[in-house]
């Protein structure tokens, strides 16, 4: 047959752009899952542990895409070695569409996204925010604002500013004593100048308490300090100026910085007063209530001393009386009842009291704890 | 990097050579185009516009991130229409685009003699354009959720087209034509959906011939790109990169069946038995299967090193199989697209109103870790009630299915 030509195109007319909104969905999709996983995400046991490794891995059963297939766990097929060599690996027939000059497609699906320590944070502190926060207590809050601060030679008409002007041209005068020159001259306008400011306003402290008595188990451990890594990471990033005050105990407590905090070993017996009288004397030296909006929290396996319950649930009752929020959050692995510190807590007014018993209990509270919408947030109604 | 110019030089030099040998290609159009843009094409399944779906973009970052880290690369894509549109890396070199273009050629050739592509749309490349646009609209006008989902439920039945022998064939007309079936006797759906079903079934039986003929499609061009590189004497350097392609072509990732090389070399074993005309033959009337019934002996499997792997002692290294067994699990690999076989059990269906499939059990099992998701799509989304698939499991037959709410899986 003599009907074969051809023809060549540079491939101008053939531009790919609707597979990037194909993949945009991709990605958007993957969003959801992990927000759909966000209590697994949460309890992840290497992050909280925050060894450097910040990338993660999140399963995402909603975006496999379920066929009618064979079983291919327990189906053999047949493979290829290469010659003069024993083959190893997994096993399956993989092979590239047909018409693709080229490498081999990637084996089987899997159906994990790998997403940042960054993303996934900023999907799982969406929602969250620090609840009744009073903007009216004068230290510095979580905003910025334009504030005149200095002055400019040059500027708008409107900011004109006269003292200064004036006190320009006396010096100009008085610098050259003979001269007689105009009352004002150019060069002794001033102007002010708005310079972005750190906002005095909304300003809050965090105290972060932390039972590390000898009964706090591994678990226990885990529990409480992957709530207080991700208050921390959310306050970091939502409330970058919020101050972190970290509190560890036994029987005596004593004020950490954010490394020893988060690994600290465990001995000594428990006893919580210590910690909320401590909490208290930190907040009446160095943040005042009327220039801050105050949280507390404490995490403990409820193994407190009982001679100490009765001095503990009056200072803890104080405490939530000068403080926004005083969180209570107590962690069982077994299925005992709660402590009567935890009883007691219950019943008192402004006090949020969770209970912890699994790993997808962490994203609870801080669920249960950084709910800022609305002040009609109730923390004495939680069991 | 190649121009229209020098690709146009290679064409004139290596068509002769190919039309000479007895390749027959009609018209082809060649395209050139950037790494990513094949990429993009690849993820879409070669052809150059589709309907949106979130699984193209899915592929496409798989294939980016394999091309970005050099894991692969895709120098062609070939689209079986009528004229043949070939799409070529424009960043391969003249030697590749040399080789490729002897590939692409084969392919074809392939395309326009094999007897399992001779009912397939001519013109696919207007018919997935017209899908896209048709599926734009249904999206402006019933949402982009209610789409979406209909496609992913779609899915799980697209790999059920049906015999594809019969052209357009009637929807449901076929028992193994699962996705014709609802879409023509689900009283859950709406009209516009039935149309979407019906969209998705023409390109899913545009696809399916590929589907059961990879390794005989690969392997004849590779068969043939070889014969003509060699026929075609050109300089050492030259020679030197071409050979480099073609090795990395044939290149085997243990266990991983590589079709470029399997095929190949049972291409080769029937020209030593058959010559030029046995190959032909073999083109135009074998699909993978038959191709390993007609062409797989000894020699083969001992130059490709093939053995039955086993998907659970992944470390062990393969039991060294005999030929019959080695022929055997391979044919079962590839018959029928390496898809379980499903058939809609019509009559029963229509008098109960529950959608009833029996899977032809031939020793392997199904999925039961998917299979409860893919039922579910199916009831919620597709038939609006109880779906049903007989099979059997540990040697006895059992119900499995999904009412949209519950799955049940019962012995029968």
């Amino acid at each position: 047959m003599n009907n074969s030509s051809y023809s060549i195109g540079w491939g101008e007319s053939f531009q790919f752009h609707s597979v990037y909104a194909d993949q945009w969905r991709h990605d958007q999709k993957v969003r959801e899952a992990v927000k759909a996983n966000l209590a697994d995400l949460v309890s992840e046991e290497h992050i909280a542990v925050s060894d450097g490794r910040r990338i993660i891995n999140v399963p995402l059963p909603l975006l496999k895409e379920f066929r009618i297939s064979f079983d291919r766990q327990q189906a053999q097929s047949v493979g290829q070695a290469v010659a003069g060599g024993e083959g190893e690996g997994t096993a399956g027939g993989s092979a590239p569409g047909a018409g693709v000059l080229g490498g081999s497609e990637p084996g089987l699906d899997v159906e994990d996204a790998a997403i940042t320590l960054e993303e996934a944070a900023d999907i799982v502190f969406e929602r969250l925010g620090l609840p009744d926060l009073d903007p009216q207590k004068h230290s510095a809050g979580n905003g910025y604002e334009d504030r005149p601060e200095s002055w400019a030679p040059h500027g708008l008409k409107s900011r004109w500013v006269r003292r200064p002007t004036v006190r320009e041209s006396l010096k100009r005068q008085a610098l050259a004593p003979g001269r007689q020159g105009p009352a004002l001259a150019a060069g002794d306008f001033r102007y002010w100048r708005y310079d972005l400011k750190p906002q005095e306003e909304g300003g809050a402290v965090v105290l972060a308490m932390m039972d590390t008595s000898g009964s706090m188990g591994t678990f226990e451990k885990y529990l409480a300090k992957s709530f207080f890594f991700w208050t921390v990471e959310f306050l970091r990033r939502n409330y970058p100026r919020v101050e972190i005050v970290f509190l560890a105990h036994d029987v005596r407590a004593r004020e950490v910085d954010e490394e020893s905090f988060f690994r600290r070993g465990s001995s000594g017996g428990t006893v919580s007063s210590s910690v909320y009288r401590l909490a208290l004397d930190i907040l009446g030296e160095r943040y005042p209530q009327d220039r801050f909006n105050r949280y507390a929290f404490h995490f403990t396996d409820g193994g407190n001393l009982t001679s100490d319950n009765a001095l503990a649930v009056e200072i803890g009752t104080v405490l939530a009386h000068e403080t926004n929020l005083f969180g209570y959050g107590e962690i069982h692995d077994t299925d005992r009842n709660p402590s009567p510190l935890y009883q007691a807590f219950r019943e008192s007014e402004g006090t949020g009291v969770t209970l912890l018993r699994r790993k997808e209990d962490i994203f609870r509270a801080l669920e249960y704890y950084f709910t800022a919408k609305g002040n009609g947030h109730d923390h004495s109604q939680h069991a | 990097m190649i121009t229209p110019n020098t690709l146009s030089e290679l064409v004139e030099t290596v068509w002769p050579a190919a039309e000479l040998a007895g390749l027959n290609c009609g018209h082809v159009h060649f395209e050139l185009v950037d790494g990513e843009d094949i990429q993009a094409l690849a993820s879409y399944q070669g052809l150059p516009i589709r309907y949106a779906h979130w699984s193209f973009g899915k592929t496409f970052g798989r294939l980016k991130t394999a091309y970005d880290y050099r894991l692969s690369r895709i120098y062609e894509l070939v689209i079986n229409s009528r004229p043949a549109f070939a799409f070529i890396d424009r960043r391969s070199s003249p030697a590749q685009a040399m080789l490729i273009v002897a590939h692409v050629l084969a392919h074809v050739d392939f395309f326009s003699h094999s007897r399992l592509f001779a009912d397939t749309d001519r013109s696919i490349l207007q018919t997935t354009a017209r899908h896209a646009r048709k599926l734009a609209e249904f999206r402006a006008e019933f949402g982009a959720e209610a789409v979406e989902s209909l496609i992913d439920a779609a899915l799980v039945l697209a790999d059920f087209p049906g015999e594809t022998d019969s052209g357009w064939g009637e929807p449901g007309a076929d028992p193994g034509d699962l996705l014709g079936f609802v879409a023509r006797y689900s009283q859950g759906i709406l009209p516009w959906e039935r149309e979407v079903l019906l969209m998705l079934r023409a390109e899913s039986r545009y696809f399916w011939p590929q589907q059961v003929s990879k390794i005989g499609n690969e392997g004849y061009a590779t068969f043939w790109h070889t014969r003509l590189m060699r026929q075609l004497a050109c300089g050492a350097d030259k020679f030197w990169e071409i050979a480099a392609v073609n090795a990395s072509l044939l290149e085997v990732r243990p266990p991983q069946l590589n079709p470029y090389a399997l095929g190949s070399q049972l291409y080769q074993a029937i020209y030593r038995q058959q010559g030029l005309s046995g190959v032909f033959a073999a083109r135009n009337f074998l699909d993978d299967a038959g191709l390993v019934r007609t062409a797989l002996d000894q020699d083969v499997a001992e130059l490709c090193q093939l053995g039955v792997y086993r998907e659970k002692d992944v470390q062990e290294s393969a039991a060294r199989a005999d030929l019959a067994q080695v022929r055997a699990q391979l044919i079962q690999d590839v018959d029928h697209g390496g898809l379980p076989y499903m058939q809609v059990m019509a009559q029963d269906t229509l008098d109960t109103g529950i959608l009833a499939m029996q899977h032809q059990y031939d020793g392997r099992e199904l999925d039961f870790y998917q299979l409860p998701f893919a039922l579910a799509l199916v009831a919620q989304r597709l038939w609006g009630g109880p779906v049903h698939i007989h099979t059997t499991r540990k040697g006895a037959p059992r119900v499995a299915g999904h009412d949209g709410q519950q799955w049940t899986d019962e012995a029968s």
